[in-house]
């Protein structure tokens, strides 16, 4: 049995290709989604089986994800990426109880139990403050090239901005006329940091963070942000060596199970 | 241009032939053209069960009801806007005390038809935003409706409104500053606080009834002074007895869907709820028989098996749900969940009876006994005891953000709910805007949360299978 799974998200697209012995490892592939949904989707499977080494007549079986998830046709099935990353964040981290993902354009809470199953989550889907949209924007005007920048830029802060704008268009005006006032950038990205967790925070506080705290999606690979969170909710935040493709991963061992 | 999506909403060709002239001109007042009346067509097939007869009918009946409502001053009638939640008994008494009076919240008029029939209640939204109640700050969609709705000139300014603000403080600012002071409507307020003791819900304080008592009794004489016609006590208790009659039928059907599979689809059973809550003269003169039909059917869907879902999905109560965009339903009920119970089921007051000797003291009682009219905690109380009642798997709890009355008790029933270990859900937006949610979002949310309920109810199966 061989499946797939595929996350079609805001911002990228993913994709794992699972063997039946998923302990044994997966292939995965990742690219930016762009404006063509559909093509992204077929994309991305097709680079995810190549590093496989098979051709889509293997597939047994393919699950799609994400917000573009009804895109992907050649899908069996479209769940939902709660769903999908409560399940991969438990099979890379049996004792998760509480995933926090921050993707391009929402957040989530998600709590799980010992089988991985979803027990509640909470989502902010209402604006672009505490995504990784927000940290984009924040990039662009603190012009510290790729987002990606931002985390290590953060830990050299000596003086931490507070940043109290909770909309992405009101702090992007805020920062610069911090910026203006002589604030470093350092300071500002790890305030921009802390303005993020604050909002997880906040939106964690009703379904409760339980440990082990798993930290999922684009915005888990910014060690600022990680950093920001663990202060926050006063829990130690562990992050998957590959946490963007957490959610296709679960969907491809959603896709497995229901062979089985 | 209608002729189609009139024959969908159930008019026979020779109703067409009567009523046609007067719809045509109130599709006009209301700037509904023929794009509008396609995706009507869409709209109505799409999210309403019009293979039944009972649900086309009722449709039309809220078709003619808005008909009514748009020609009502051209057709020489005395206009009488109450608000919304309606004290129904109130609106059906003026319905029953002159045939030269149109009286009802026309809100729900407005929704449904311009709404959820039409899916463009947004520009009269957008039209009240520029007369003096912007979004946010408690200025809820529902208060707009109405404001934009008179300014639009789509419904005709009324000759009296008759506002409470037992729900909502800010409906009574409205009609006053807006209404009354800017429009030059004459305004009669039947109003009380709610400040009852929370322990003793659901019973009200006798001060409590005897002032709302008195409340009424004023407003009607305020009725009289303007259209000099007396109401009388036989008339309150002829208009309390037609709306009886209409919550009757209600109350059957409505315990018809706890059958399973569910007969009946959320969206299809709500216009009918609307329809009676709102007690005009339509209502109360159409209600019960589409209401006969509509029964009917679902008592053979029940006798046959037949359901809208399969049998054994998961069972929600929707709490406060989105009342103008019925796709929000059709998300839910597509995702695999029976939406068994809703802001407009459940309670009726058919079910309550009242001690008290004096007519007005006896509808004051049986309204205040209403969550909504008690306390802040009978309102939560009243939906937390509806869920464990109807053994429901989960709860969508609504949290309409701008509105002063629903926004905090929303919080209050989650938060019993959470202690009665039924899971529930939160789902924002503000109750007849379309433009302060994401569907797409929202789906995530609502996908995920059947998923839950799924997996929760096969767990207890396996455990009820292991002893």
């Amino acid at each position: 049995m061989i499946s797939a799974g595929v996350d079609i998200g805001a911002a990228t697209t993913k994709a794992v290709i699972l063997n039946k012995d998923a302990s044994a490892g997966f292939f995965s592939a990742l690219l930016e989604t762009g404006d063509n949904v559909r093509s992204a989707a077929e994309e991305v499977l097709e680079r995810s089986l190549e590093k496989a080494g098979i051709s889509r007549g293997m597939l047994d079986r393919v699950f799609s994800t994400g917000y573009g998830r009804r895109a992907a046709q050649f899908a069996h099935k479209a769940v939902s990426e709660i769903i999908c990353h409560g399940k991969g964040a438990h099979f890379l981290v049996p004792e998760a109880r509480t995933i926090i993902d921050i993707g391009g354009q929402d957040s989530k809470i998600i709590r799980i139990d010992d089988s991985g199953r979803v027990i509640d989550f909470s989502m902010n889907d209402k604006c672009a403050a505490g995504t990784g949209r927000f940290l984009e924007v924040m990039a662009r005007v603190l012009k510290v090239g790729h987002v990606s920048n931002m985390g290590p830029i953060s830990l050299k802060s000596t003086n931490r901005c507070q940043i109290s704008s909770t909309c992405t268009v009101f702090a992007e005006s805020e920062v610069v006329s911090l910026r203006a006032e002589g604030a470093t950038r350092e300071d500002l990205i790890a305030g921009i940091h802390r303005a993020i967790a604050s909002r997880v925070e906040i939106m964690g506080k009703r379904v409760g963070f339980r440990p082990k705290v798993v930290f999922t999606g684009g915005v888990a690979k910014n060690i600022g942000a990680r950093k920001a969170l663990g202060e926050e909710t006063g829990m130690e935040i562990f992050v998957p060596e590959e946490p963007q493709i957490v959610g296709a991963l679960g969907a491809a061992l959603l896709a497995q199970e229901q062979d089985s | 241009m209608y002729r189609e999506l009139l024959k969908t909403c159930g008019f026979e060709a020779a109703e067409i032939e009567k009523e046609g002239a007067r719809i045509g001109k109130a599709f006009e007042i209301a700037g509904i053209d023929e794009e509008d009346v396609k995706r009507g067509e869409s709209r109505v097939g799409r999210y309403f069960d019009v293979e039944l007869e009972g649900v086309r009918k009722i449709l039309g009946a809220w078709i003619k009801e808005f008909t009514d409502l748009v020609l009502a001053k051209e057709e020489g009638k005395f206009v009488v806007y109450l608000s919304f939640p309606p004290v129904p008994h109130v609106a059906a008494t003026l319905a029953v005390a002159s045939e030269s009076v149109h009286a009802g919240p026309p809100e729900l008029t407005i929704d449904t038809v311009l709404g959820q029939i039409f899916g463009k209640i947004n520009p009269v939204l957008e039209t009240a935003e520029g007369c003096g109640l912007p979004p946010g700050l408690a200025n809820c969609s529902l208060l707009q409706c109405r404001v934009g709705a008179i300014e639009r000139g789509i419904i005709p300014k009324p000759d009296l409104t008759i506002v409470s603000g037992f729900l909502c403080d800010q409906a009574p600012k409205q009609d006053e500053v807006l209404l009354h002071e800017k429009m030059g409507v004459s305004v009669a307020y039947m109003d009380s606080c709610v400040d009852d003791d929370w322990k003793k819900w659901p019973v009200p304080a006798p001060r409590r009834v005897a002032y709302f008592a008195r409340e009424i009794r004023d407003a009607m004489e305020k009725f009289h002074e303007f259209t000099g016609v007396q109401v009388t006590e036989a008339m309150v208790e002829a208009g309390a007895n037609a709306y009886g009659a209409l919550s009757r039928v209600f109350t059957e059907i409505n315990d018809l869907l706890k059958a399973d599979p569910i007969p009946l689809g959320a969206n299809s059973f709500g216009v009918f709820a609307y329809f009676m809550r709102s007690a005009t003269k339509r209502a109360l003169l159409e209600g019960p028989a589409v209401g006969d039909a509509l029964l009917r059917e679902v008592k053979e869907r029940v006798r046959e098996g037949k359901g809208v879902l399969e049998k054994g999905v998961p069972r929600v109560m929707f709490y406060l749900y989105h009342f103008t965009d019925p796709g929000i339903m059709d998300m839910i009920e597509r995702s695999g969940l029976a939406v068994v119970v809703t802001t407009l089921s459940g309670v009726t007051s058919t079910a309550i009876k009242s001690d008290y000797p004096d007519i007005y003291e006896r509808v004051a009682d049986v309204n205040l006994r209403r969550g909504t009219r008690h306390s802040d905690l009978g309102f939560s109380t009243e939906w937390a005891i509806l869920s464990r009642d109807w053994n429901v798997d989960g709860v969508i709890v609504g949290y309409h953000f701008s509105c002063r009355g629903a926004a905090a008790p929303a919080f209050m029933t989650k938060k019993m709910l959470d202690q009665a270990g039924i899971p529930s859900m939160l789902l924002e937006f503000d109750l007849y805007d379309t433009r302060t949610y994401s569907p797409e979002t929202m789906r995530t949310r609502v996908e995920t949360f059947a998923e839950v309920l799924r997996e929760r109810r096969k767990s207890k199966a396996q455990a009820e299978r292991h002893g």
